[in-house]
C-alpha cells in the first residue's frame, strides 16, 4: 500500500535493543520488527539458529522476545505500545 | 483464588474470529452475560485482521473478506462483554458448569478465571506446514502468517514473495499481497484444481466460490504471477535468511525464483487443544485434521460446551459464521431457519470437495532428508525420528515424542504433531490412530502458565457455586 | 513352601516352535525390559509383551531418578545400592544414549528441628553404604545459588542419578531381541495358562497363545490385573502423581534433585487422599521438573488444578526465582503401590511359573536392573544376590 493512500496513524516510539523504533496503532511487536527489515531476532536454544516469524498467530513459540522484562513474549501476539522495552535475547545461551 | 479475579458468566466464547464472533452476538441478544475472549488486541480472528484505518475506509477494498458481515457484526457486539488480549490455557469440566482459566496481557499474564455453565469454543486453526529443506530459515513463513502482518499492520512479509503449497489460501495471499503493491514471484500448487471438476456437485449452489477463484486466478495474470499447479517447494536456501527458493515436479523438473519470503501452507490443522481438556468425541475430517463432533446446534458431546467454525471441520469463513449463529441461537433458545442449515450443509460438502484436492503429497515425507528439523523448538531432526523407528521399536507418534523430544517443546507439538506422524508411519509402515493418539494427548496447559499464576490455585476451593450475574 | 530356586534338572532353550518360549515378560516398561535383557543374555528365550506401545504406562510417565537418597536402611535400600551398581553396567555402555545426568540430591529443611531430623537419617543411610554430606545454611548457596534464603540447611547426596528412562528401555530391549528376544507390543494379555498341577504353561494374548514355563509380571500398576490372572493376586495400586514441567531455564538456574525434607515421609504414609512435597529438579534439556504429589484416586485421569497449585506453590517457595518462569506442560503417571510400600519381587508358590517384578512405587526406575537380577537367578536357580522375604508376594496376607 502507497504511502499517500495509507490513512494517517497514531504513531508512538518502541525501544528495540536500546534503539528506538516508530511503530504505529494497531502493531504486534512483530510488525515493527519486521517493519525495521528484520526477518529473525532470536536464536534456538540447541542449534543457535536464528528465528523470527513463522506461524505469526501465536502457535509456534518462534517470534519470543522480552519485553520490560518478561520473556519469552510472543512479538506477533503483544501489541506494540508507547515506550515498550523490548529485548531480542531469548535464545540458546539465555533462558 | 481471590473472588476479585473469580468471574461468573452465563456463556463463555474463546476465539473472536468469524464464529465466535457470530455466537457471542447471538448469544448476547436475550440478555445473558456473554464474554468474548481473544488472545488478539482486536477482535476478527486470522481472518479479519483489518486495522481500524483499514476498516474505516469505505472503498471497496476487500470485498474478498466480506468486511460489510464484519462491521455489522462488530456493530451487534455492544451487548457482549468482549475481553481482548486473553489467552485461555485451561478449559474445566465442574461438577456444574465449567471454569475458563485465561491470561490477561502477552506481557502482564494476569490471572482471570470465569465460570460459566456453557461455553463456545471457537479457536480456529493455525496453518499446516509440512517441512521441506530449509524451512527453518528466516523469511520463511506461514501463508496465514504473512496475511496476517499484511492485513493487520499493513506490513509486507518480504519485498518479494513466493507463495507456495496446497490450499485456496495461497491465491487469496496473493491477491492480498499484489493489491498492496507486493511483489509475487510465483504462486506454486502442489495440488491439481482441475479435480474440481470431479465434484461438480460441491460447487452448486456456491457460485461465489467459483467467481473469487477467478477473479484471484485473473489478478495473477493481470500482473503476470505465474500460477504452478502440481509443483512444490523443494527447497529453500539462504545462509540467515532466505534468498532463493527451489520449486519442482514430481517428474523432477525444477525452478528457481529469488525472493525474500516464502509464505508457504499445505493447509490447516484445527486448534483442539481446549476441547481436548474436556475430552469431547472427536474424529479425522477429509484433510486428515482431527475435528470435533458436533450436532445440529454445534454442541459436542459435553453437555454444555459448543464448537463452532473450523475446529468441527476446515471449510472457511462463511460456514464459520453460520456456525457461529446457530450456535448463538441455541444459546439464546431462538429457532433457526431450516435455510440455514441448507447452507451449512452446502458448505460442508464444498469443504470435502477441497478436502479431496488440497493438502500435502501424500508421500511428502520420502523427499525430507535425515538432516532436516522437524520439530523446530526442540531441533530434532527426520533422521532421530527415523532412527527411533528402526532401533528403538518405536511405532507411534507418543513413543517418538518420549524417544526424540520432538513435540516436548514450547508449542507442544503444534507445529510438528502432524508431521512426527506421518514419518512414523512412513518409517514403520503402521497405520497410526489419531484419535486415540488425540484423546491421550494430554496437553494441559494449552499455553504456558506462569507458575504464580497456578499457584493461586492451590488457595481455591472446589467448585463454586452456581454462577450469579 | 517353594524355595526360591528353579526346578533342578530344567533344561533351557528348547523351545522350537514360533509361539513358544522360556518365558514370557509382561510389561514392556523399565523392569520388563531390564528382565528380557538379562533373561535374554542367560540363554533363555524370551517374548516381552504389553498391551500398548513399549514404554506406554509409568515407565514414560516419571522423571528417571536413580536415588538413594529417599531410602530408608532396610531391604529397598539394599535393592536400590544393588541395583544402582547394575545401572553402571549399562551406562558404562550407553551413558549419552540414555542421558545420564549425575547430579546428585539435596534434601533441605527450614528448621532446625527438620535439619537435625535429616542429619540423623543421613548417619544411618551412610552407616549403611550411602554418600552423604551436611550442608550448612551458609554453604546451600553454593550448591543451589537460587535456593530461598533463610533454610536452616540440607544433605547432599551426591549419588543421586537421573537417566531418560524411555531412552533406557528401549535400549535394553534392542539389545535383548539381539540376544533372541521377542518383542512384541499392542499384544495383551488375557489369562495365565496353568495345567492341572497348577504349572504355568502358557500366555494367552489377543494375538494367540504363548507356551512358557515362566510369566513375569513386570505389568508395574497393571501388576494386580496380571496377578489375577494366574490366581494369585498381589495388592499392587495406583497411586497418581502430577509433574510440572518448566520452559527451558538458562543452565544453572537449578542444579541438583533439590527436595523437602518431608519427602522421604510422604512416601511411607499410609493415608488415602493427597499428599504433596517439593521436589525440583534439573534437566539436560534445560527444563526443570517440579513434584511431587501421591494420591489414591484409583486411575483418575483428570486434571487437579489443586494438585497443581500446590506444586508450583511448594516450588516457588523453594526457589522464588521460578515465581515468572512458566509451566509449558504437566504429565500424570500412576505409580504402582504395595500397603507397605514395598515391590513384589519373586516366584509366588501360589502359581508355579509366575515370577513378580512389580509394585516398585516411585522407585521403578532406579530399582529395575536390581529386580532383574533378582528375577533371573529365581528363575535359572542361582544364588540369590540378596534374600526376597521382605518382597514376598505372599506377604500380604491370605486373599490379598
Amino acid at each position: 500500500m502507497s504511502d499517500d493512500e495509507r490513512p494517517a496513524r497514531e504513531q508512538f516510539v518502541v525501544h528495540v535493543d536500546g534503539d528506538p523504533l516508530t511503530a504505529y496503532d494497531g502493531d504486534t511487536i512483530a510488525a515493527v520488527l519486521v517493519r525495521d527489515g528484520r526477518v529473525s531476532w532470536r536464536r534456538t536454544r540447541n542449534g543457535d539458529r536464528p528465528r523470527g516469524i513463522f506461524c505469526g498467530i501465536g502457535a509456534c513459540q518462534d517470534c519470543l522476545v522480552s519485553v520490560d522484562g518478561v520473556r519469552g513474549v510472543r512479538a506477533c501476539v503483544a501489541p506494540a505500545f508507547p515506550e515498550a522495552y523490548v529485548s531480542t535475547d531469548e535464545g540458546a545461551r539465555g533462558e | 483464588m481471590s473472588d476479585s479475579r473469580h468471574q461468573h458468566a452465563d456463556v463463555v466464547v474463546i476465539g473472536a474470529g468469524p464464529s465466535g464472533l457470530a455466537a457471542a452476538v447471538e448469544a448476547s441478544v436475550d440478555g445473558q452475560h456473554v464474554v468474548l475472549l481473544d488472545q488478539g488486541a482486536r477482535v476478527g480472528g486470522a481472518y479479519w485482521r483489518h486495522s481500524p484505518a483499514h476498516l474505516d475506509r469505505t472503498a471497496e477494498v476487500d470485498v474478498h473478506h466480506d468486511v460489510a458481515t464484519f462491521r455489522r457484526l462488530l456493530d451487534r457486539l455492544d451487548r457482549v462483554d468482549v475481553r481482548t488480549e486473553h489467552t485461555v490455557w485451561g478449559l474445566e469440566q465442574l461438577t456444574e458448569g465449567f471454569r475458563v482459566r485465561a491470561l490477561q496481557g502477552e506481557v502482564s499474564r494476569t490471572a482471570v478465571v470465569l465460570d460459566a455453565p456453557s461455553v463456545v469454543v471457537a479457536t480456529g486453526t493455525h496453518d499446516r506446514v509440512t517441512p521441506f529443506r530449509g524451512w527453518t530459515l528466516p523469511g520463511v513463513m506461514t501463508a496465514g502468517g504473512g496475511q496476517a502482518l499484511l492485513k493487520g499492520t499493513l506490513v509486507a512479509p518480504g519485498a518479494r514473495v513466493l507463495l507456495a503449497g496446497s490450499g485456496p489460501l495461497l491465491l487469496v495471499v496473493a491477491d492480498g499481497l499484489l493489491r498492496s503493491g507486493v511483489d509475487v514471484a510465483a504462486v506454486v500448487e502442489s495440488g491439481h484444481p482441475t479435480k474440481y471438476a470431479v465434484h461438480p456437485r460441491a460447487w452448486s449452489g456456491l457460485s461465489s466460490r467459483t467467481q473469487e477463484a477467478t477473479t484471484y486466478l485473473a489478478t495473477l495474470a493481470r500482473h503476470r504471477v505465474p500460477y504452478l499447479a502440481g509443483w512444490s517447494v523443494v527447497e529453500a536456501h539462504g545462509t540467515d535468511r532466505v534468498d532463493r527458493v527451489t520449486v519442482g515436479t514430481r517428474r523432477g523438473k525444477t525452478r528457481d525464483f529469488e525472493v525474500d519470503a516464502l509464505l508457504v501452507s499445505h493447509g490447516f490443522t484445527p486448534q483442539l487443544e481446549l476441547l481436548h481438556q474436556v475430552g469431547p468425541e472427536t474424529r479425522i475430517d477429509g484433510d486428515g485434521s482431527v475435528v470435533v463432533v458436533v450436532d445440529e446446534e454445534q454442541r459436542t458431546s459435553v453437555p454444555g460446551v459448543l464448537a463452532t467454525g473450523e475446529v468441527t471441520g476446515v471449510g472457511g469463513a462463511s460456514l464459520a459464521i453460520l456456525e457461529g449463529y446457530v450456535a448463538g441461537r441455541s444459546l439464546s433458545r431462538r429457532p433457526v431457519d431450516p435455510a440455514v442449515h441448507k447452507r451449512i450443509a452446502v458448505h460442508r460438502r464444498f469443504a470435502q470437495a477441497m478436502h479431496a484436492v488440497h493438502g500435502p503429497r501424500v508421500d511428502w515425507t520420502q523427499d525430507l532428508p535425515d538432516s532436516e528439523v522437524v520439530c523446530r523448538c526442540e531441533e530434532v531432526t527426520a533422521g532421530e525420528i527415523r532412527d527411533a523407528c528402526r532401533d528403538l521399536g518405536i511405532d507411534d507418534a507418543r513413543g517418538a515424542k518420549l524417544m526424540t523430544r520432538a513435540g516436548m517443546g514450547l508449542c507442544q507439538g503444534r507445529m510438528c504433531g502432524r508431521a512426527v506422524a506421518d514419518l512414523v508411519v512412513a518409517s514403520t509402515g503402521r497405520p497410526t490412530a489419531p484419535l486415540s493418539a488425540a484423546r491421550d494427548a494430554y496437553r494441559q496447559p494449552a499455553m504456558p502458565v506462569p507458575l504464580s499464576v497456578l499457584a493461586e490455585e492451590s488457595l481455591g476451593s472446589s467448585d463454586a457455586a452456581p454462577p450469579h450475574n | 513352601m517353594v524355595p526360591d530356586r528353579g526346578l533342578p534338572g530344567r533344561v533351557w532353550g528348547v523351545a522350537s516352535s514360533r509361539d513358544s518360549f522360556d518365558v514370557v515378560v509382561v510389561g514392556a516398561g523399565i523392569v520388563g525390559a531390564f528382565c528380557a535383557d538379562r533373561l535374554s543374555a542367560a540363554g533363555l528365550r524370551v517374548c516381552v509383551i504389553d498391551r500398548g506401545a513399549v514404554v506406554s504406562g509409568t515407565t514414560g510417565a516419571g522423571e528417571g531418578n536413580i536415588l538413594v537418597s529417599d531410602k530408608e536402611p532396610g531391604p529397598e535400600l539394599d535393592l536400590a545400592l544393588l541395583s544402582r551398581r547394575l545401572w553402571f553396567d549399562l551406562l558404562d555402555e550407553l551413558p549419552e544414549a540414555v542421558e545420564l545426568d549425575a547430579k546428585g540430591g539435596l534434601i533441605v529443611s527450614r528448621t532446625q528441628d527438620g535439619l537435625a531430623a535429616l542429619v540423623a537419617g543421613a548417619d544411618e543411610q551412610q552407616a549403611h553404604g550411602i554418600d552423604t554430606l551436611v550442608v550448612g545454611a551458609d554453604e546451600l548457596a553454593s550448591l543451589e545459588p537460587h535456593l530461598a534464603p533463610g533454610l536452616a540447611g540440607g544433605v547432599h547426596y551426591p549419588q543421586d542419578m537421573q537417566v531418560q528412562p524411555m531412552l533406557a528401555a528401549a535400549h535394553l530391549l534392542r539389545r535383548a531381541r539381539s540376544q533372541g528376544a521377542d518383542v512384541r507390543p499392542h499384544t495383551e494379555l488375557l489369562t495365565i495358562e496353568r495345567g492341572p498341577d497348577g504349572v504355568v504353561t502358557g500366555a494367552l494374548t489377543r494375538g494367540g497363545l504363548l507356551g512358557c514355563r515362566w510369566v513375569v509380571n513386570a505389568a508395574g500398576t497393571w501388576g494386580g490385573e496380571v496377578a489375577a490372572m494366574a490366581g494369585a493376586p498381589v495388592p499392587v495400586l495406583p497411586r497418581r502423581g502430577f509433574i510440572l514441567v518448566t520452559e527451558p531455564l538458562r543452565p544453572g538456574t537449578v542444579r541438583h534433585k533439590v527436595y523437602g525434607a518431608d519427602y522421604v515421609a510422604n512416601v511411607a504414609s499410609d493415608s488415602a487422599g493427597l499428599e504433596t512435597s517439593p521436589v525440583v529438579e534439573s534437566t539436560r534439556s534445560g527444563t526443570v521438573l517440579i513434584g511431587a504429589s501421591r494420591e489414591r484416586v484409583g486411575f483418575d485421569r483428570t486434571t487437579s488444578y489443586d494438585v497443581l497449585g500446590r506444586l508450583a506453590a511448594q516450588a516457588t517457595e523453594l526457589f522464588p526465582v521460578l515465581r515468572s518462569v512458566r509451566a509449558q506442560r504437566t504429565y500424570r503417571g500412576f505409580r504402582p503401590y504395595c500397603p507397605d510400600h514395598l515391590p513384589v519381587i519373586g516366584l509366588d508358590s501360589r502359581a508355579d511359573g509366575l515370577v513378580h517384578a512389580c509394585g516398585h512405587e516411585g522407585a521403578g526406575i532406579g530399582l529395575a536392573p536390581g529386580t532383574a537380577l533378582l528375577v533371573t537367578e529365581a528363575i535359572t536357580g542361582s544364588p540369590l544376590s540378596m534374600p526376597l522375604d521382605a518382597f514376598s508376594p505372599l506377604r500380604f496376607g491370605e486373599g490379598a
